[in-house]
This record gives structure tokens, sequence and C-alpha cells, in this order.
């Protein structure tokens, strides 16, 4: 973990132009929460199929 | 019994790791494709899920012929459903791809065209599935086909298109695939970003086989 957040805080203090890269972690922050957000959805589903299950049984 | 498998939770952490990692960590400048090469992160695991889930769709088809029991039957079956879901990304996001790096969505390219034929065999495994009423006809026949189309699938996409040219990285003395493959910064995203894909694939899949399972006791009590 160490060696991934090293590697992340080296990449960007040299990124090759800073131009293209300006607020870029807004975008990387967007994309997080999508996914977050579907994780989450899917878990809900999952707690939701397991008490239909334990009903039936 | 009311805690979810930890390989769900691994499949989350992995991938989401992946999406950062992938916009973030650094990768190899390589002509053409640029930043691009970045979409190896997101555009390839399909293919890898893709594949995994379709092993485990054929395994069960062997099961159900083996026992006969229906359950096997909505194992394949679903699994193969969210096969065919990753496959559809991973032609529309190869189609982006393509277009800004070959400068068509779509090319004549064998493993394109490979892709497409695979996925419409799978396509007609879903229309052989509703045109069976019987369920246990349906899921004999459904297994007999779904093991007869898995090993054409295997050859189509990753046999034959390495027999001929191809555009596609990894076919036909295209190096793509294997020399960016080597280079570790590219391996330390695209290895997790690939399992954890397909765990996320395998939860989904789980999913929907609940659900059928479910409905299938309904229709037994009723």
């Amino acid at each position: 973990m160490k060696f991934i957040l090293n590697q992340i805080q080296q990449h960007s203090s040299n990124m090759p132009d800073a131009g293209d890269t300006g607020k870029f972690y807004v975008v990387v922050g967007v994309i997080s929460i999508l996914f977050l957000g579907i994780a989450a959805y899917l878990v809900s589903l999952d707690v939701k199929l397991k008490k239909l299950e334990n009903e039936k049984n | 019994m009311n805690k979810i498998q930890w390989w769900k939770y691994a499949g989350v952490t992995l991938v989401m790791f992946a999406l950062i990692g992938g916009l973030l960590l650094p990768v190899p400048q390589l002509p053409i494709l640029e930043q691009s090469i970045r979409n190896l992160y997101y555009h390839v695991p399909m293919w890898f899920g893709m594949l995994a889930l379709l092993l485990a769709s054929g395994f069960f088809s062997i099961k159900t012929l083996r026992t006969g029991d229906f359950q096997n039957d909505i194992k394949a079956s679903s699994y193969a459903a969210i096969a065919v879901l990753y496959g559809s990304i991973g032609l529309c996001t190869g189609m982006i791809w393509a277009k800004n790096t070959w400068g068509v969505y779509w090319t004549n390219d064998p493993k394109l065209n490979s892709a497409a034929i695979g996925m419409l065999m799978y396509a007609a495994y879903f229309v052989l599935r509703g045109s069976v009423e019987d369920e246990e006809k349906r899921a004999r026949i459904s297994a007999v086909y779904n093991l007869f189309v898995l090993p054409v699938y295997i050859v189509l996409i990753y046999i034959m298109p390495r027999l001929t040219a191809s555009l596609h990285p990894g076919n036909g003395g295209n190096p793509g695939f294997n020399s960016y493959d080597l280079d570790s910064r590219l391996r330390l995203v695209f290895y997790p970003a690939v399992l954890g894909w397909i765990f996320i694939g395998f939860w989904i899949s789980d999913l929907q086989i609940r659900i059928k399972q479910i409905e299938f006791k309904k229709r037994l009590n009723d």
C-alpha cells in the first residue's frame, strides 16, 4: 500500500503537462463514488436475497 | 449465515484499486496508444472475466448432464448470461478504443469478427433456451449446446486470430499485449483488475442464480 501511495505521489509531482492533469483527481473521485455506489447496491441486493432465502427455508 | 462472502468484498477492493490506480499510476509511453494504454485495465479484464464465467458455465453444463440436476442448469445459464454482458461491454469498450487508435470503430479483423461471432453463438444459446418449454429438456439441450459452443468460442477468440494477421494486440505476430505486458507498472494494476472483475462477475451471477433458485422453489410450491 505504501509503495502504491509513493508511486501516486511521485507521479503526480512530475506529470509531463500540468494543463492535462488539472483537477484530474476530481474525476478519480467521481469514478470511485460511482463504483462504490454500484457495489453498495450489490451488497444490499445480496442482503435482501439472504433474507428471502431464510424465509423460504 | 448473514455474512457476505469474503471474495465479494475482495472483488470490490481490487476493482477500486484498479479504477484509481489505473488512472493515477504511471504508464509506459507508447506510440499511437499514449494514455489510452490505460484501457488495458478496463477493456481487457472484461474478456478475461467473460472467459472465466464461460468456463464456469461449461463446468455446470457438464454437471447438468452428469447429474440431471436442474440447479446446475440455473448456474450454467446465469454464468453464461453475465459472460455475455461482460462480452458486450468488452465489444463496446473495444470499439471506442479502436476508433481512437485504429481510426475506425470496426474493421474486418479476425479477432473482432471472431468475438462478434462468439457473442452471436451465445445469443443463440439464450434463444435456444427460450424456445424449449420443458425445463428438464431445456436443461439438457442447452447444456449440450453450451458444451459445443464453448470450445468453438475459445478457438475463435484465442486461437484463430493468432494464426492470421490481426491488428489486435497479441495476435498474428502483433506484439502489442506481450510487449507491454512485460512492463511491471502495467502488471501492478492489470492483474488486480482482472481478478477483481472476475469476482464482481461471479457476484452478479451469484445474485441471478439465487433469484432464479427462489423463483424455482416458488414454482414448486405453487
